[in-house]
């Protein structure tokens, strides 16, 4: 991002936007790619710590990159963007539902239900569930929020090993596919625990099952894993 | 636990899908909801294949089992559960080492957590998926057929012997040319059954897209070049621009409509 526009208010990084893609070639054009990036590199930290919040590292990258297409695809849209973070936070929202749609195939999940207010809560570990969040949430401003960006920007390690990090990525891509795959009655108490951080009998109340049930579906959820997953679990541990 | 109440989970489970299943939840494509009518089938086939118990699925021990409910329970932040180590302290080596895989696996996301993606390559990725050029996007079945319909419609209407609905469908199709690289008969014959085309019209269609694809090889960074899997009819050209292209195809109307 160029000095210049990390100074520029929500606001004014949207107008940029639009008359780049308004004046300069549309929305696919290096102006418009231009104009976003200060938009991503801004937002992007803060979807993908709620995205790990919510799902945990596995579907993090993912989760934050859907939506922050889906920001681009609204930005583009004949929408009157007045307030970027609460498009940006119900872009989000809008995402995990539709993860946890094609995860539970239909199941809605009372803890992960639709209609809890927003409660902003970055960076917790336990899952809060989806929620509905109307655009209304305030502003970014020169707040808390950036002292939780700068902390994630510490993550990024220039001396990370690059091919070992790339075979993980694709450990992880690799793991989601099969999740994706993995019978309904295996992947959603497996998904629950593993991924959502709720306890055997929030699992059981949910999805309707005895402790027994779960226990057992979420045992032969790992075992189906392992049969599938590329490599020997020494390569899993890289 | 007994069989019987596995049963019971399974179609439990099963229920639910019914109650609130959607299409896109069995066909992850932007053409499911067009598709809809003419896949019931393959929608059947793969609830089938969800519902059905993987057959494949070893016996799980019980004491793994027990293990692994522990080993969640402490993971999500129970304070009084039994520690996964006491319960397989005196297991057989076979079992430890089962313990050991599962571990293994269930370690995954918290290592790829200790590395996060930078802002950089997230962008960097972010870019080229989301300000892909239009030229290098064409690079799929839809963009071929788009491109074909948007300069001789009524060519490709005569030619492919498709309706116009099925047309506009396969406009769609992001299936990227390296996938269709390896197509095989029996893979057009699922092309076609996917787009509800009749058996009457199969080998026209086949003609069709076979020589579509000798027609059209746009070169563009990052794509694969030509339709890979139209080479039987007339010379591979790998190098036409889209400048070069673009007249191939006037000229090509041109000769048409004399």
């Amino acid at each position: 991002m160029r000095g210049s526009e990390e100074g520029l208010s929500d606001g004014e990084l949207v107008e940029a936007y639009h008359e780049a893609t308004a004046l300069k070639g549309g929305p696919r054009s290096e102006a418009a790619s231009a104009a976003f990036e200060p938009i991503f590199k801004r937002y992007w930290p803060y979807v993908h710590s709620l995205a790990s919040s919510k799902m945990g590292a596995l579907y993090a990258d993912e989760l934050a990159a859907e939506t922050m297409l889906t920001v681009l695809e609204r930005l583009n849209g004949k929408e009157i963007i007045t307030n970027l973070r609460g498009l940006v936070r119900h872009s989000f929202e809008r995402e995990y539902a539709t993860l946890l749609e094609k995860l539970f195939q239909g199941k809605k999940l009372t803890r992960a239900g639709l209609t809890v207010v927003d409660t902003e809560t970055v960076g917790s570990s336990k899952v809060k569930g989806a929620t509905i969040v109307s655009l209304n949430v305030a502003p970014n401003s020169a707040n808390g929020d950036s002292e939780e960006l700068d902390l994630l920007n510490i993550l990024d390690d220039p001396s990370a090993d690059v091919v070992e990090a790339a075979a993980r990525r694709e450990l992880v891509r690799v793991l989601r596919a099969l999740i994706s795959e993995m019978p309904v009655q295996y992947r959603a108490p497996l998904v629950c625990q593993w991924l959502m951080g709720m306890r055997i009998k929030e699992v059981a109340t949910e999805l309707d099952l005895t402790l027994d049930q779960v226990k057992h579906n979420t045992a032969r959820g790992i075992k189906w894993l392992q049969k599938r997953m590329p490599g020997t679990p020494d390569d899993w541990l890289l | 636990m007994r069989d019987e109440e596995m049963q019971k989970s399974e179609c439990r489970m099963q229920n639910s899908k019914f109650a609130g299943a959607t299409v896109n939840s069995f066909i992850p494509h932007p053409l499911s909801l067009i598709l809809y009518e003419g896949s019931c089938s393959i929608m059947q086939d793969n609830f089938d294949k969800a519902a059905r118990p993987a057959s494949d699925d070893e016996e799980i021990t019980p004491e793994i089992q027990e293990a692994l409910a522990a080993y969640f329970e402490q993971m999500n932040g129970a304070e009084t559960t039994s520690d996964p180590a006491v319960l397989l302290a005196s297991m057989p080596s076979e079992v430890l080492a089962q313990w050991q895989q599962a571990m293994a696996l269930l370690s995954v996301p918290q290592r790829a957590a200790l590395q996060t993606m930078s802002v950089e390559t997230a962008w960097q990725s972010f870019r080229a998926r989301a300000f892909t050029p239009a030229s290098v996007q064409q690079a799929s079945l839809g963009g071929y057929v788009a491109e074909t319909l948007a300069h001789s419609e009524q060519t490709a209407l005569k030619e492919s012997g498709l309706s116009r609905p099925t047309l506009e469908a396969l406009k769609s199709d992001p299936t990227p040319l390296n996938e269709l690289k390896g197509y095989k008969l029996n893979d057009y014959a699922a092309l076609a059954r996917r787009y509800g085309v009749e058996d009457s019209l199969f080998p026209r269609m086949l003609k069709w897209l076979k020589g579509l694809g000798n027609k059209l090889s746009v070169s563009s960074p990052g794509a694969p070049r030509g339709m890979v899997f139209a080479r039987d009819e007339e010379p591979h050209q790998p190098t036409l621009t889209e400048t070069e292209l673009a007249q191939h195809l006037e000229e090509q109307k041109k000769s048409e409509e004399d």
